[in-house]
């Protein structure tokens, strides 16, 4: 856990301080990664409907759903074959691409 | 200061009016162009699932860039959900976009095609006779069909037998021929073998002409002759069909199902050991690159065109960049999820070359669903990394089996999120 927080911090700071369009966050490009969940969820996280929308969800709730579904607490349709693909670190930073 | 010659500036003005219009027409522009602030030019090639979501990003990644893309058709017909109109679920209208949208984002849209591209000045041509020239060009032009494969099928055949593997035309066509045809008539459709484009699509189709079958022509049968002996959610599609369709036979590759040459005039379907005749005959033929990649010479002898993984640049010629169904992406199918992940990354990429800046691993993703009634979806999807040899796939799968409705039925109303969403991100 605590080490999941200072990954968190890691890469949100890394985030703050980076404020190029396209930032590069390491090896793995957070924005390219977050920009395909605009196909389900809606460009900026907004969905027309059926899907649900991101925008209302805070960093921290898109952070802890994705490890839920992930680990399988959290039952899901897709989710989890998505959510398995990531890393925490990515986790979290596609967290802090789309949450409030 | 400054050295231009009096044309070079009232050239230079008439670019940034024309740009400013949002509009590019009648440009005869040769050599590099470099708009007064903008950090490149970017024209993009196609405007379907690849190209239009690459000119979007590339604007979205950099502003500052000048996006370019040339497409002949006003509106866009999308493949996904067109099997919902031919099987009487859909209106065409509701998978058609325009292009206002990417207007709006800031890309200029011109409505012609590319006739030729010169890798070596940077430059291309469209029939309108433009000359346009590009610091990078991402080329996007889906596929064309290996009519000198098949006897018997080529353009002319596609009115009596179409193939619907490009939507428009082609799917009011077929849609048609359902209707008009008499209870009891036979539909054939015949699937080709790998690699095509949506290697769910055919079975996808299969199901959703038997819904309607099932309900309006109770007497007529659905054949489905298949090159191929195993196909995408194979285990799925065949669970769906024993629920829900008594009127679907699947022949399969290794049992004589490849159709090897099509009697278009009396809609017959030759195989090695017998002949169909249908009352209504889809022929979805083989297929390769669109043709303006061949024409450029970004193909390979597979008829399809050979990329660097991270950046989509093709190994042939420099500072072009190929993605969606034309590329070889060793490891994701071609289907309009995987082009508009690609496009992402390949935006992603062309901003960071232009800048002079190394590009990152990128990571893709799809999703496809297949409907197998308005209400059973299935699903498989995937989420990958770049490496020298192809995209490795990270995670990913299908749907389990065995699920009950209420499981399906979600699926299903996910399907329906997918399309409406991922159509505003590309032409929203
Ligand atoms: C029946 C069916 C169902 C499908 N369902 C799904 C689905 O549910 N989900 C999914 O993800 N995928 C689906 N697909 C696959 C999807 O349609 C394709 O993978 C996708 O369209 C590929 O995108 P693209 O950009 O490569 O090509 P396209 O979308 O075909 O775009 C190519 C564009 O290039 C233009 N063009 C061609 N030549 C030129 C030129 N010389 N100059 C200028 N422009 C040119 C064309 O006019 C066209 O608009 C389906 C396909 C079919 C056939």
């Amino acid at each position: 856990m605590t080490n999941n927080r200072l990954v968190t911090l890691a890469a949100a700071a890394a985030f703050l301080a980076c404020p190029a369009a396209v930032r590069a966050g390491g090896q793995f490009n957070a924005v390219l990664i977050a920009s395909n969940c605009a196909v389900c969820h809606g460009p900026g996280g907004k969905s027309a409907g059926f899907t649900p929308g991101l925008d209302k969800l805070t960093k921290e709730a898109i952070a802890d759903k994705l490890r839920k579904f992930r680990s399988g607490e959290k039952p899901s349709t897709i989710m989890h074959r998505f959510a398995k693909g990531f890393s925490d670190a990515q986790i979290d930073a596609i967290a802090a691409q789309l949450g409030k | 200061m400054s050295k231009h010659s009096a044309t070079e500036n009232s050239r230079r003005e008439f670019l940034q009016l024309v740009g400013a219009a949002g509009v590019v027409s009648a440009l005869t522009l040769t050599g590099r162009v470099s708009l007064a602030g903008s950090s490149g030019r970017v024209v993009v090639v196609g405007g379907g699932f690849g190209g239009a979501t690459a000119a979007r990003y590339v604007k979205k990644f950099d502003p500052s860039i000048d996006v370019t893309l040339i497409e002949p058709n006003i509106k866009y017909v999308t493949c996904p959900f067109s099997n919902a109109v031919l099987g009487g679920i859909r209106e065409i209208t509701t998978i058609t976009h325009a292009y206002k949208g990417l207007s709006k984002a800031g890309v200029k849209v011109l409505h012609d095609s590319v006739s030729a591209v010169d890798p070596v000045k940077k430059t291309l041509v469209t029939k309108g006779g433009d000359s346009i020239a590009y610091d990078r060009l991402i080329m996007s032009p889906g596929i064309d069909f290996r009519f000198e494969d098949v006897p018997g099928y080529d353009e002319a055949a596609t009115q009596m037998v179409p193939h619907a593997w490009k939507a428009g035309q082609q799917t009011v066509n077929l849609r048609r021929q359902l209707m008009a045809m008499d209870d009891g008539g036979l539909v054939i459709i015949a699937s080709p073998g790998n690699p095509f484009r949506c290697p769910p699509g055919p079975y996808e189709r299969a199901s959703l002409i038997a819904n309607y079958l099932k309900y309006n022509k109770p007497r007529s049968k659905l054949l489905l002759l298949d090159a191929k002996s195993k196909f995408s959610k194979m285990p799925l599609f065949l669970e769906g069909w024993a629920i829900h369709y008594k009127n679907i036979e699947w022949i399969a590759g290794d049992k004589g199902g490849q159709v090897i040459e099509v009697d278009a005039k009396n809609r017959v379907a030759i195989t090695d050991f017998d002949k169909h005749k249908a009352a209504v005959f889809n022929f979805i033929p083989p297929q390769k690159a669109g043709a303006i990649a061949h024409s450029a010479g970004l193909t390979n002898k597979s008829g399809w065109c050979p990329v660097d993984f991270s950046t989509f640049e093709s190994t042939i010629h420099k500072g072009i960049h190929v993605i969606g169904d034309a590329a070889i992406v060793t490891g994701m199918p071609k289907s309009g999820n995987a082009a508009n992940s690609e496009a992402k990354a390949c935006a992603a990429a062309v901003v960071a070359l232009l800048k002079g800046d190394k590009p990152t691993t990128p990571m893709t993703s799809n999703t496809c669903y297949s409907l197998i009634t308005p209400e059973h979806a299935i699903s498989v999807t995937a989420v990958w990394t770049a490496s020298p040899d192809g995209y490795k796939k990270n995670s990913g799968g299908v749907s389990p089996m065995g699920r009950d409705a209420t499981f399906r039925r979600l699926e299903a109303t996910y399907a329906r999120g997918w399309y409406a969403n991922i159509s505003r991100d590309i032409w929203g």
